[in-house]
């Protein structure tokens, strides 16, 4: 019992920040990023070259990953979805215009570090030691993880809480015309949003290399349909309901795990169903 | 333009040349392009099945694997009944196709009642959910009751019959496609595309358009799927729902033209002989090209190729007649 409270907690914590990163991107930029997992799987893989090749300490190789496909995340905003934006007429066309890029994103950069880092399933094992809380045995490195994550996204709501950036994006979620009218760079904010999210992912991609030791070029998409059902659940454009839908499927994962690990993703994909169906809007939507 | 009653030279002879063409194919061209060219009418059919949904009303749907897969599946189950028996099953090949489509119709039905009042980009989800749920239920359900992964597909037809199959199947979704776009329930489709609000105000009913166009373009993805089965020995869960027959029936669709009946033609064709040309020629890196020019289809021509050549066309239109405007006038 208090290993599926403790589990899924630990679980619910990293599906949020990823599900942080994507919701910032969905919210400011109107760019639903279906590619969120691959942007993890790459900060996994710088993690693990840091780690194999100069023995870098994963801990510290967050803050080489992180900038790395923060820098990535711009680059893209900046030639493909800044185009997406001008070409579109309404929200709606740029939504599913840039949904569809997002769709092929995969192809590309699972390729490359396919290419790169080969096929096989790589790790890079730190902190891999149990500790005993309240009677159930856990990993150092999965708590260490958790903490962490749950800090950045804490850091993330102190930012949109009360920095000017932050107001700016909240801003232009609620009323990019009007946003633009009081003079917010509108697209100097849309690129950090979307480098912000692609950031969170590859934190989340560094903090799993060093727990799970089967990262592949093809993990993914597995990710990317976590995210989503989280921010569906908790309601796009909410970072509250992000935050909360984020531990609620991390609960619903490790329950369907412990169940039967090959029905995992179909419970995921049916809340997602479900919770289009019953409340399009997720429970914490506006 | 020569627009009007009676038979059109300009459309009819190219489509009556073309099909005389591939009628032809099997006679001279080699094994090779034989299955390049049934690929390619695969495709073909499943991105007009597509766009005379999705590319109409704008509801993009990712969900084309869900029934493409469930025809296909149908269409493998019923042809592994010969197992053991060694002769053909009772009910003759074009039947079947029938049914698989007939069950997709019912199931999309059923999707697209509780479905189609979401827009936008939840109804895009949705649909990509579904297509994921039925092929992980599947794959579940395999391994964990009957405990076989997938069907084993006994060989009936030859690579010719396979491509004749392929070809009646993919001119039959077109002429129906064809034929229904011009009917008021076609116009309604696209009126619904157009401006959804508007076509409720002229008396559209949105809602049972949505429905019977979602439920007829599953039954024509089901034909093709039911017809798919006869290619291939083996299938899975994994391969029938594959998530490309959901993306690529869009791609091709776009990078043609979404509106057009030539924009999925031209765009199926393209994509199928480009991507297996790259593959040949590249190997596995193949996926990284491919990836970049969809990007850059979706960045650069929002409109497609038939958008494309509009454009131009229109430009040439209004030069020429810049041209008459300048021209002195003939004396009387």
């Amino acid at each position: 019992m208090i290993s599926v409270v403790i589990g899924g907690a630990i679980l619910g914590a990293i599906f949020s920040l990823i599900a942080v990163g994507l919701n910032l991107q969905y919210g400011v930029c109107r760019i639903l990023n279906i590619a969120i997992g691959d942007f993890l799987m790459v900060g996994a893989y710088v993690t693990f070259f840091f780690f194999s090749v100069y023995g870098v300490n994963p801990l510290v190789s967050l803050a080489i990953s992180g900038p790395i496909v923060f820098g990535l995340g711009i680059l893209l905003q900046m030639t493909v979805f800044r185009r997406i934006v001008h070409l579109s007429k309404s929200t709606e066309e740029l939504e599913t215009r840039s949904l569809l890029a997002c769709f092929a994103l995969p192809f590309i950069i699972e390729n490359v570090i396919g290419a790169i880092f080969g096929g096989t399933p790589i790790g890079a094992s730190y902190l891999n030691v149990s500790v005993n809380i309240l009677g159930g045995m856990f990993q150092v490195n999965m708590i260490v993880a958790a903490v962490m994550s749950v800090c950045i996204s804490l850091v993330m709501y102190l930012v949109l809480r009360f920095a000017s950036i932050g107001l700016a994006m909240r801003a232009i979620a609620e009323e990019p015309a009007g946003a633009q009218l009081v003079g917010i760079n509108i697209f100097k904010i849309h690129a950090v949003s979307f480098g912000i999210g692609a950031l969170f992912a590859a934190l989340a991609g560094s903090m799993l290399v060093m727990i799970y030791s089967n990262i592949t070029p093809y993990i993914g998409p597995q990710y990317t349909c976590i995210a989503l059902a989280v921010i569906i659940v908790g309601g796009m454009g909410s970072f509250i309901g992000s935050l909360l839908g984020g531990f609620f499927i991390g609960y619903v994962y490790y329950i369907s795990l412990v169940v039967n690990p090959l029905i995992t993703l179909a419970v995921v994909y049916s809340f997602i169903i479900i919770v289009l169906i019953i409340r399009p809007k997720g429970f914490f939507g506006r | 333009m020569l627009r009007g009653k009676g038979v059109n030279l300009t459309i009819t002879l190219p489509i009556v040349l073309i099909l005389v063409m591939l009628v032809a194919a099997p006679l001279f061209a080699t094994a090779y392009y034989l299955s390049i060219l049934t690929d390619i009418l695969v495709w073909l059919a499943l991105s007009i099945s597509w766009q005379f949904f999705s590319g109409s009303t704008n509801y993009i749907s990712l969900g084309s694997a869900a029934f493409f897969g469930v025809g296909l599946y149908f269409a493998a189950k019923y042809l592994y009944l010969s197992v053991g028996t060694g002769h053909y099953p009772i009910l003759p090949f074009p039947v079947v196709v029938l049914l698989a489509g007939l069950v997709n119709f019912v199931l999309a039905l059923a999707i697209g009642v509780v479905t189609l009042r979401l827009k936008g980009i939840y109804f895009v989800i949705l649909t990509f959910a579904i297509s994921q749920v039925a092929m992980n239920l599947i794959s579940w359900y395999e391994a964990a009751v009957t405990g076989t992964l997938g069907t084993i597909i006994p060989v009936f037809f030859n690579a010719q019959a396979i491509y004749y199959t392929m070809l009646i199947c993919a001119s039959a979704i077109l002429l129906f496609v064809v034929l229904l776009r011009r009917s008021k329930f076609g116009l309604g489709l696209k009126m619904i595309g157009e401006s959804e609000e508007a076509a409720a105000h002229v008396g559209v009913n949105t809602g049972l358009y949505k429905i019977l166009g979602f439920a007829i373009s599953a039954m024509l993805m089901g034909f093709v799927g039911g017809c798919f089965a006869i290619r291939l020995p083996y299938v899975n869960a994994g391969m029938a729902f594959d998530f490309s027959y959901s993306l690529y029936p869009a791609v091709m669709t776009l990078l043609g033209g979404a509106g057009t009946i030539l924009g999925p033609i031209i765009g199926s064709a393209t994509i199928t002989s480009l991507s297996d040309y790259l593959s040949v020629t590249l190997g596995s890196y193949f996926l990284i090209i491919l990836g970049l020019i969809l990007i850059i289809i979706i960045v650069l021509m929002p409109n497609g190729i038939m958008g494309m050549v509009e454009k131009a066309r229109t430009k040439v239109w209004s030069w020429i007649n810049e041209e008459k405007a300048k021209a002195p006038e003939m004396p009387p």
